[in-house]
C-alpha cells in the first residue's frame, strides 16, 4: 500500500492529464471505431429493411447470436458493479484505483446489451410494448414471464449503476471545474452540481454512497440470476437447471475482470499511470479471475454430472452433443478458454507478467462468448423431437452487429476518458496520508 | 439572486492543524462551521462530531414504497385483465417477488439520490466563499459572520495556523 501514498496535488494533476488533449493515435483509433459502429448501423439498417430472415434465425433456434451477444454484455458489467459496489462494503482497498473505469464499463455494457433485445425482436419500433403502460388494447403485460422479470431487471440495473456512476464522479468534476478555465469551466461547472466538498456536501454524499453500494449489492446478483432464469424457467434440455443463477453470476464476474484487465492494461501504458494501476492490482484481479474460473469450471462439471445422474436421455444426449456433435467447436473453445487458459494464474510470476495476463483475458472474453452461444444454440437446436431438429449458422449481418456492438462498447469508453477521469481522484486521495504538519500524526496515519 | 452569506474563510495546508483548529471553534461554541476539505476524512469527520445523516430516511422510504408498488401493481393488472398461463394463479406471489425486489432496489436508489440532492443542497448556487484548492490539497474553514467579529475571527484563524484568510 506504501506505494499508493502520493502528495494529493501529485494525485490531481498525474489523473486530470488523462484528460488532455488527445494524441494522433486517439484520434485514428476512434476513426475505426466510429467506422465499426457505423458498419453495426448499416447491418442493422439491412436486417430491418429485409427482414429477420438476412439473421440466421430460423426456427427452431430462434435464439441465436444476437441473444448471446445480450448475455455476454450484460455478464461484461457485472465485473463494474461488484468491483465499485461489493468491493466497497469489504473496504478492499485496491479497488479505488480501477473501479471508475470498471463502473464505466458496466455503463457501457449495460447500454450495448439493452440494444440487443431491440435488434432481436426484429420490428424495433415496437419494442416498447416490453413495458407496462396503460393502452388502448387494454392489456398489461405478463408479469409471470421470465422475459419480463429481465425488462426490469436490466433496466433497474442500468439506472441505479447509472445513477451510482454519476454520484461518484460530482467530486472529480469539480475537480476538473476548479482547474479548468472559460467555456470549460461553465460545463463542468453546470455538471458539478454545486459540489463544493464542504462537509455539509460529503458527510450526505458519503451516507448515500454507502447505501447505493449496499442497494447495488443484492442488485447485482440479481440480475445476472433473472437473466439465467430465461433459461432456467423453460423446460428446455440443457437449460431446465437450479445451477444457472450462481453459474450465471460468477460467469459475469469472470468474463467482467477479464475485460476490465483487457481494457486496463493498454490503458495504464497510454496514459503513463503505472505507478497508480501498479502491478498489485493486476495481481488482486487476477486472483478474482482464478476463483471465478474455478467456480465456472466446477459449474460445467456439475451440468455432466446431474446430467448422467438425472437419467432424463434428454439431458444425457444434449451434453453428449454439446461435446461431441456439431457445435464441439465452441463447446471445446469453452473448455480450454475458461477452464485451462486461465491456470497458469496460480503462478505469481504470471499474475504479475501483464503480458501474459493481457493474453489469457483475451482468450477469457472469447470463451465466454462461446459459452453464452453454447447453452443458447445447442439447446434450441436438438430438442426433444428429432423431426424438429435444425442447424443454425450465423449469418454476415449478425456477424456486423456483433461487430458494431463491441465498436459501440468502445466508443463510448474513448469518449469517457477524454471527458471524465477515468481514476478517482477523492478515493484515490483518500487512500494516501493526508498533507499533515505534525510528523508524528503523519506516521499515524500512515 | 442569491444572498451570500458573509463570513471568514481560512485556508489550511495541513490536516492536523485544520483539526485542532475545529476543536478550539467547537470548544468556543461555534458549531456553524462550514469545513472544505479534497476527501472525505474520518479524521474531520470525528472533529466535527455531527449527527448520522438522515439520508438513510429517504433510502428506507423509496424501499418500502418499490417493493409495495411491485406487488400491487402486478397484482393490479393480473386482476384487471386476466390471462390465464399453463395454470398458474392469476396473482403469482412468487413470480411478482421477481418484480418486488428490483423495484425495491430501483426506488430505494432514486430516493437515496433525492436524499442526497435535498440534504447535501445540490442544484444551488455557492454562498459562501470558496477556494479552487479544495477540490485539490487545501482544507479550509468557513465562520459566517459580520462586522466586528470577522476581525476577530480573522485573528483567531490565523493563530489557530490558518495560512491565509479572507472576509466575504
Amino acid at each position: 500500500m506504501k506505494e499508493l501514498n502520493f502528495p494529493y496535488n501529485d494525485i490531481t494533476r498525474d489523473i486530470l492529464k488523462t484528460l488532455e488533449k488527445p494524441s494522433t493515435s486517439y484520434v485514428l483509433m476512434m476513426a475505426c471505431i466510429i467506422g465499426g459502429v457505423l458498419l453495426g448501423g448499416v447491418c442493422w439498417t439491412i436486417q430491418l429493411r429485409e427482414g429477420m430472415g438476412v439473421a440466421g434465425l430460423n426456427h427452431p433456434v430462434g435464439w441465436g447470436v444476437y441473444i448471446t451477444d445480450f448475455v455476454f454484455w450484460v455478464g461484461i458489467g457485472h465485473a463494474g458493479t461488484l468491483i465499485s459496489a461489493i468491493l466497497f462494503l469489504f473496504r478492499a482497498r485496491w479497488r479505488n484505483a480501477i473501479f471508475r473505469s470498471a463502473e464505466a464499463m458496466t455503463i457501457f455494457a449495460v447500454m450495448t446489451a439493452g440494444l440487443f433485445p431491440i435488434i432481436h425482436v426484429g420490428r424495433a419500433w415496437v419494442a416498447w410494448w416490453l413495458v407496462p403502460y396503460p393502452n388502448q388494447r387494454m392489456l398489461w403485460v405478463n408479469f409471470r414471464s421470465p422475459l419480463l422479470w429481465d425488462v426490469f431487471a436490466v433496466s433497474t440495473y442500468f439506472s441505479v449503476s447509472a445513477i451510482f456512476f454519476c454520484i461518484g464522479l460530482i467530486p472529480d468534476i469539480a475537480a476538473i471545474r476548479d482547474r479548468a478555465k472559460g467555456l470549460r469551466r461553465k460545463i463542468y461547472g453546470f455538471l458539478s452540481v454545486g459540489w463544493d466538498s464542504s462537509n455539509h456536501q460529503w458527510r450526505h454524499y458519503m451516507a448515500g454512497y454507502g447505501f447505493f453500494a449496499a442497494l447495488a449489492t443484492p442488485l447485482v446478483l440479481s440480475v445476472h440470476s433473472v437473466v439465467s432464469w430465461d433459461f432456467a424457467v423453460s423446460i428446455v434440455p440443457g437449460w431446465h437447471s437450479t445451477i444457472f443463477a450462481p453459474y450465471f453470476v460468477a460467469g459475469a464476474v469472470f468474463s467482467g475482470m477479464a475485460m476490465v484487465m483487457t481494457i486496463l492494461i493498454p490503458f495504464r501504458k497510454i496514459f503513463s499511470i503505472e505507478k497508480y494501476l501498479t502491478l498489485w492490482h493486476f495481481d488482486m484481479m487476477a486472483r478474482l479471475v482464478l476463483l471465478t474460473s474455478s467456480i465456472v469450471t466446477y459449474s460445467y462439471l456439475t451440468e455432466y454430472f446431474i446430467a448422467w445422474y438425472s437419467d432424463d436421455k434428454f439431458e444425457q444426449f444434449i451434453f453428449w452433443e454439446r461435446a461431441f456433435g456439431k457445435y464441439a467447436i465452441p463447446f471445446w473453445g469453452m473448455i480450454f478458454c475458461n477452464c485451462i487458459a486461465p491456470l497458469p494464474l496460480w503462478f505469481k510470476s504470471i499474475r504479475t507478467n501483464l503480458k501474459w495476463v493481457f493474453v489469457i483475458t483475451i482468450f477469457i472474453n472469447i470463451g465466454m462468448w462461446f459459452e453464452r452461444f453454447n447453452i443458447i444454440v445447442s439447446s434450441l437446436a436438438q430438442e426433444y423431437d428429432p423431426y424438429a431438429w435444425g442447424w443454425y449458422t450465423p449469418s454476415i449481418i449478425e456477424a456486423g452487429i456483433t461487430l458494431g456492438s463491441f465498436c459501440w462498447f468502445f466508443m463510448w469508453f474513448f469518449l469517457f476518458i477524454k471527458f471524465f477521469p477515468s481514476m478517482a481522484l477523492t478515493e484515490m486521495k483518500e487512500l494516501a496520508t493526508p498533507p499533515m504538519k505534525g510528523k508524528k500524526l503523519a506516521e499515524e496515519a500512515a | 439572486m442569491s444572498q451570500q452569506i458573509p463570513g471568514v474563510l481560512g485556508v489550511f495546508s495541513h490536516m492536523d492543524t485544520l483539526i485542532d483548529a475545529i476543536k478550539h471553534f467547537k470548544k468556543n461554541g461555534r458549531e456553524d462551521l462550514k469545513v472544505f476539505s479534497p476527501a472525505p476524512l474520518h479524521d474531520i469527520e470525528h472533529a466535527l462530531d455531527e449527527k448520522v445523516s438522515p439520508v438513510r430516511r429517504f433510502t428506507l422510504l423509496g424501499g418500502f414504497l418499490g417493493c409495495t408498488l411491485g406487488y400491487v401493481f402486478t397484482s393490479f393488472t393480473s386482476l384487471d385483465w386476466v390471462l390465464p398461463t399453463s395454470g398458474k394463479p392469476v396473482v403469482s406471489p412468487v413470480a411478482f417477488t421477481v418484480i418486488a425486489f428490483e423495484l425495491t432496489i430501483l426506488f430505494g436508489s432514486i430516493f437515496t439520490l433525492f436524499g442526497i440532492i435535498l440534504n447535501a443542497k445540490l442544484f444551488r448556487k455557492r454562498k459562501t466563499l470558496y477556494d479552487d484548492r479544495f477540490t485539490d490539497d487545501k482544507f479550509g474553514i468557513f465562520i459566517p459572520c459580520t462586522g466586528d467579529d470577522a476581525k476577530v475571527l480573522e485573528k483567531e484563524l490565523r493563530s489557530q495556523g490558518a495560512e491565509e484568510v479572507t472576509h466575504g
